[in-house]
């Protein structure tokens, strides 16, 4: 059960599953605590935009996370920074305005903490069975010579028949791991065929929109095809990109409005080839503008890195 | 403009936003004094800074001035509220103080801050006690990563990064970690808010 929640989450962080309800209700928690990664929080600030359960129950894991401000050691502010603070308002009026502090207009651009300060509004181990065999000795008093060749011929005995067991144990162990081998290998055909199939669905439906996306100077053989159907799921496949570095990560930005919204991060194969699936944000629908950069591991709120991929429109 | 009346029941943390929204000072004076110590601790401890800390409570009491009117009770609580956008405030300067700071603070944050004295005359509340009672429940890993995710702001890649432990694993402690501390949690709700 842990081992299959664990594969889910990998699975996810990899962008690699078109993610449901059920997904991102798992994620709350983790956005509740601000720890999800830029990608993964923008998407589920979708999701919760659109759904009331989720916002309600985000609502309960802010409350649980709010409590841990409780286990800190309490230390009082200067009594002088209380009038300072009514004198920063007086001087304000009731008018709301913008904050002058030295935060002021500061990069909000971090999408966890826009997020978690929207509270309000979220538009933002099996028991072996030990088999133990008591082999009890048995003592003769006496033996002949009749005794003797009769136990020496049952001990060969019991040594041929163990050989055979030892052979028939390791037949069977060979053929169990085959056995493995095999149903690997037909899980991993089924998957595949699986993968296929939502492949061609996805290039191949009538709402699908596909995006083509080139190379530019930092990797001018690199191809990627982009389909995204009406809701939003997309599905990219790459080739031609070069290894990312160790500790970064391409990922990909969805443009709307001249503005990058940060999407899922990948890491090509060795022949440079990846397939992805995120959810395109429907603000960035329409324009159809996307690009691929390199970033830190596990993704930016936004881009850093060199641009690897444009798509036609936004290049 | 009505005035605050210290002969009735306490007023609620939400009438106090609808006071503060309408433009009362003595209400977001109220606020202030319900919760400057609880916040001020809170950004204290994020960003182990005095001035930084002065500097962001200030601008979290600023920012309740301008978007009380934006709250929302049915969408949430109002101690909620003031403690997400104040620890939000604090990641956001920490993220924003540069690197060499960042890791010095961090350095000093790796020594055991949590749950090692709860004779400290500091630790007095109810509140903190029972808090500390439910992290101490926790399991040493849960607790580390719930911990660094919420004091350090690091998100879960990161904290797979740093204590060299796979995503998954990363994400399975945390989730594990929430949902046994709201179970710990969940019956004292009152003793919260």
């Amino acid at each position: 059960m842990t081992q299959q929640r664990q594969d889910g989450a990998q699975e996810r962080a990899n962008g690699k599953l078109l993610m449901g309800h059920d997904d991102y209700r798992e994620m709350l928690a983790e956005h509740a605590l601000g720890a999800l990664d830029a990608g993964e929080a923008r998407a589920l600030d979708e999701h919760l935009a659109a759904c009331e359960d989720c916002r309600a129950e985000l609502s309960q894991w802010l409350d649980t996370t709010a409590a841990l401000a409780y286990s800190v050691k309490l230390t009082e502010p200067p009594p002088a920074l209380r009038s300072r603070l009514l004198e920063n308002v007086r001087a304000r009026g009731a008018q709301p305005s913008v904050s002058t502090t030295k935060t002021s207009g500061d990069s909000r651009s971090d999408s966890r903490s826009e997020t978690t300060t929207t509270v309000a509004s979220p538009a933002a181990a099996t028991k072996a069975a030990a088999n133990v065999v008591s082999i009890s000795e048995h003592k003769r008093s006496s033996w002949n010579t009749f005794q003797k060749f009769g136990a020496l011929a049952a001990s060969l005995a019991f040594i041929a028949f163990l050989i055979t067991l030892a052979v028939l144990w390791n037949r069977n162990r060979a053929m169990q791991a085959e056995m493995a081998r095999m149903n690997r290998d037909l899980q991993s055909t089924k998957e595949q065929l699986k993968r296929e199939r939502e492949i061609s669905g996805m290039f191949t439906a009538p709402d699908t929109r596909v995006a083509t996306l080139t190379g530019t100077e930092m990797a001018p053989r690199a191809r990627a095809r982009l389909a995204y159907n009406n809701a939003g799921s997309a599905m990219m496949i790459v080739d031609q990109l070069p290894p990312a570095p160790d500790g970064m990560d391409y990922q990909i930005w969805f443009i709307a409005d001249g503005k990058p919204l940060p999407g899922g991060v990948f890491k090509p194969d060795a022949t440079g080839h990846a397939e992805m699936r995120d959810q395109v944000p429907a603000s960035a629908r329409t324009a159809a503008a996307f690009a691929v950069t390199l970033e830190p591991q596990g993704g930016t709120s936004a881009p850093t890195g060199q641009k690897y991929l444009l798509s036609t429109a936004s290049s | 403009m009505r005035a605050l009346n210290p002969e009735q029941a306490p007023i609620s943390d939400a009438e106090l936003l609808r006071r503060i929204a309408d433009g009362e000072e003595e209400a977001l004076a109220s606020l202030y004094d319900r919760y400057k110590s609880i916040l001020f601790s809170l950004i204290l401890r994020i960003l182990h800074s005095q001035p930084e800390a002065e500097d962001i409570l200030q601008d979290v009491f600023i920012q309740v001035w301008n978007k009380a009117a934006d709250f929302d009770e049915a969408r949430g609580r109002p101690f909620t509220w003031l403690v997400t956008l104040a620890r939000s405030r604090a990641i956001d300067r920490l993220r924003q103080l540069g690197s060499r700071e960042r890791t010095a603070v961090e350095a000093s944050r790796d020594a055991p801050d949590i749950l090692v004295d709860a004779e400290d005359d500091a630790i007095k509340s109810e509140q903190g006690a029972a808090v500390r009672k439910a992290l101490a429940e926790l399991p040493e890993e849960q607790r580390r990563t719930l911990l660094l995710a919420y004091f350090e702001g690091l998100t879960q890649t990161e904290i797979a990064s740093k204590l060299n432990t796979p995503l998954g694993t990363v994400k399975t402690r945390m989730r594990s970690g929430m949902m046994k501390l709201r179970e710990l949690l969940g019956p004292q709700a009152k003793t919260f808010f």
